[in-house]
């Protein structure tokens, strides 16, 4: 009896195997390479030349980091990635929320208005929204349009994937939980504050890292939609691997990663949340 | 547990290793296997047959050419045409041991190619203007060896350009702009834009693009920083107190000037560019042009040629025009040359058989850039072009396809298709190849743009 179950286990295991094998070719090993060329110089040894280049173009020591272009760079980053999400939430939850409750017989098929989008391919969805703000007049207008432009386009981009996790969750949440709130003498709003929210975090969190990741990187977006004056850190790295400065762009890479790791931690995406766990886990 | 950590990390860099190591071994490359010839080289950069060729209805020039091979060797080949991106793209692809036989780079790319030592030289054979199927060394351009025998590779004597290239399409760089749309005539337009500083004029602001590349970027801050220079020179070329030579070797200094003062003197002419522009573009310009959306672009002239007949198909009232800084501009070509270990009688036969008059017709129709190859049949392709009987104008080609190879055209040309086709004889004399960047170059200059753009 244990020795079937112990067999068991083990074909379990080897069904991971494919999985193992594409996180380390595909996410482990290019990361050990961004490191290696991060702090190695073109003869393969060690340096801190590429960090000191990141941190001290100007010469003015870390004093004038905070006035440099890298660092602006990266605070324009991280506020079109801030407000792409944001605004993404602010429509996705409302649009979540509405499809799960709604009484309509096929969800599934209000939900897939919002996916369909999404079988078209976005370098040509972005070049539509283009010529749409070039008719509307406020292509490449200004400094100021050019960076809503860019959110405007994120967003346009992204909210499937705030959209999707947030209706997962909130499709799973058993409903007695907001019978019984009722019972108690919650009022709906209550109940959605108490109940339905605090058990769709998870959709929330996962959504957040869906697009708020995502949209510090994409330059496609910010290229086509400004004519190249809105510049984002992916394209800061793109720039310097086309200059053939792999080491430069590398290093930018992992400050990028820094960025990540820390977006990930500060929305607990790290937390093992057994709650969400037996009662409606995220799509992804 | 400890050893399974150790276990997966080295499975994940032997499996990382794995595809670098499967590139260095040739697959079917050059190297070895005589049937195949292997040709890098641009998109729709040959002409590819089918409604759009000259020759409607015809094959792929590269799949004519195994047959063509057949025909005069008796061995049969196969050819296999990869389009890359761009000189960055085909660089990488090199230096992570992809193998061809034939690649069509740039010409500063040719440079640093050479210099790492990936180039083979071209057979002495192949320049023996006898043999009647070396359609190359029989129909270059008078003007084009001249530029490829004087350029050296380098900095070595005795290795030209012309000992490891054969030129396949060559122009300019200049502005292609409305002149209905930046000055208050179109006089006042042709003037501002015949100078570098139409990047940082007045007139300009928000109506122009640079393109988003360091190299082209750097070359306009020189021609800005060095304007007043530049002009001074051409004067005293015109007047006679040097000589053409001379005047061409000052250009060619001034114009690869790479010291560091001059390099903080173009950032900050390339930080007032930025701030006077529409935006940075590579390709995104040209269309922006053609539907009027932009009123002038920094280009090259074959893409110019695109835009100027696409505009006009767009709006036939709009009559764009092509402009070449008249202080100095960039000569630039695209060659062929062979890698180490090619397969020398099949690459050399596909450069001839790409040189064959009637095969560059074919392609100058189909590209709409200017080949390197002259000759009667080329000429005449122009002539019925851009040419016109009742024109008032007449055009010197002499320069590139010998002597008495003069044009008669319209006025009009003399701005637009032709002149960004064949410069005339004055402007091709203030036409400067940029050098490569070497490795310290390459890292400041890049710095220096990627921080200020």
């Amino acid at each position: 009896m244990t020795e079937t179950k112990q067999r068991l286990h083990f074909s379990r295991k080897l069904l991971a195997i494919p999985y193992a094998l594409f996180l380390l070719a595909f996410v482990i090993a290019p990361l050990l390479i961004v490191l290696y060329y991060a702090f190695t110089d073109d003869s393969g040894k060690f340096t801190l030349y590429y960090m000191k280049m990141f941190f001290n173009e100007s010469g003015e020591g870390l004093k004038g980091f905070f006035t440099s272009y890298n660092f602006k760079t990266i605070m324009r980053s991280l506020f079109i990635s801030f407000m792409s999400t944001l605004v993404c939430l602010i429509i996705a939850y409302p649009v979540a929320y509405i499809i799960a409750h709604c009484k309509l017989k096929n969800k599934s098929t209000l939900l897939l208005l919002f996916i369909v989008p999404m079988w078209v391919n976005f370098v040509l969805r972005i070049n539509a929204l283009k010529e749409l703000f070039v008719w509307l007049g406020t292509y490449n207008k200004s400094e100021t349009w050019n960076v809503v432009n860019t959110i405007i386009g994120m967003v346009y981009d992204f909210l499937p994937f705030m959209i999707l996790p947030i209706y997962t969750t909130i499709i799973k949440i058993d409903k007695s939980y907001l019978e019984a709130a009722k019972d108690l003498g919650a009022t709906p709003a209550k109940a959605f504050l108490k109940v339905t929210l605090p058990l769709s975090k998870a959709g929330i969190v996962s959504g957040i890292s869906m697009v708020f990741l995502p949209s510090m990187t994409n330059y496609v977006v910010s290229n086509y939609l400004t004519f190249r004056n809105v510049k984002i850190i992916g394209k800061l790295i793109d720039d310097y691997f086309t200059g053939d400065l792999w080491h430069d762009g590398s290093f930018i890479a992992l400050i990028l990663l820094l960025f990540m790791f820390l977006a990930t931690w500060l929305t607990g995406g790290f937390e093992e949340d057994e709650q969400t766990n037996t009662r409606g886990t995220s799509l992804w | 547990m400890r050893k399974k950590v150790y276990n997966a990390i080295a499975l994940c860099l032997f499996l990382s290793a794995f595809p670098l190591t499967a590139c260095d071994t040739p697959i079917g490359s050059g190297n070895g296997n005589e049937h195949v010839l292997r040709v890098a080289s641009w998109d729709e950069y040959i002409d590819e047959g089918g409604e759009d060729s000259y020759k409607e209805g015809s094959s792929p020039l590269y799949e004519e050419f195994e047959t063509w091979y057949f025909e005069q060797t008796g061995k049969t080949i196969t050819v296999e045409y990869v389009e890359l991106q761009d000189n960055e793209t085909m660089y990488n692809k090199i230096k992570m041991g992809d193998k061809y036989d034939l690649l069509c780079p740039s010409e500063y790319m040719i440079m640093k190619l050479e210099k790492e030592g990936y180039l083979q030289a071209l057979p002495t054979s192949f320049f023996n203007t006898e043999t009647e199927t070396n359609y190359y060394a029989k129909n270059v351009s008078p003007y084009i060896k001249e530029v490829f025998d004087s350029l050296t590779l380098q900095d070595k004597e005795n290795s030209p350009m012309s000992k490891y290239a054969a030129g396949y399409m060559w122009g300019s760089t200049g502005f292609v702009y409305n002149p209905d749309k930046i000055g208050a005539s179109a006089e006042e337009s042709r003037e501002i834009m015949s100078s570098w500083n139409a990047f940082t004029s007045p007139a300009c602001t928000r109506k122009i693009t640079a393109k988003d590349n360091v190299r082209d970027s750097y070359f306009a801050g020189l021609g800005m920083y060095y304007e007043t220079e530049l002009l001074t020179l051409g004067e005293r070329y015109k007047t006679g107190e040097i000589m053409l030579a001379e005047y061409k070797t000052q250009l060619s200094d001034k114009m690869n000037d790479v010291t560091a003062t001059t390099m903080n003197g173009v950032k900050t002419k390339l930080i007032g560019m930025r701030k006077n522009l529409y935006g940075l573009e590579t390709d995104e310009g040209k269309n922006a042009v053609i539907t009027g959306e932009l009123a002038a672009s920094y280009q090259w002239s074959g893409d110019a040629v695109y835009i100027l007949d696409e505009a006009e198909a767009y709006d036939e009232n709009t009559l764009l025009e092509y402009s070449v800084p008249s202080s100095a501009s960039n000569l630039w070509f695209d060659g062929w040359v062979m890698m180490q270990g090619a397969n020398v009688d099949a690459a050399t036969a596909f450069i001839n058989f790409l040189s064959i008059p009637e095969n560059v017709v074919r392609n100058m129709y189909y590209i709409g850039y200017t080949s390197c190859i002259g000759g009667d049949e080329v000429f005449s392709y122009v002539d019925e072009t851009y040419g016109d009987e009742e024109g008032d104008a007449t055009y010197d080609l002499s320069y590139f396809f010998g002597e008495n190879y003069v044009l008669t055209t319209t006025e009009e040309q003399t701005r637009r298709q032709l002149f960004a086709q064949y410069p005339d004889s004055t402007t091709i004399n203030r036409l400067v190849v940029m050098k490569y960047f070497d490795k310290k170059t390459n890292e400041d200059a890049n710095r220096m743009w990627n921080n200020i753009k």
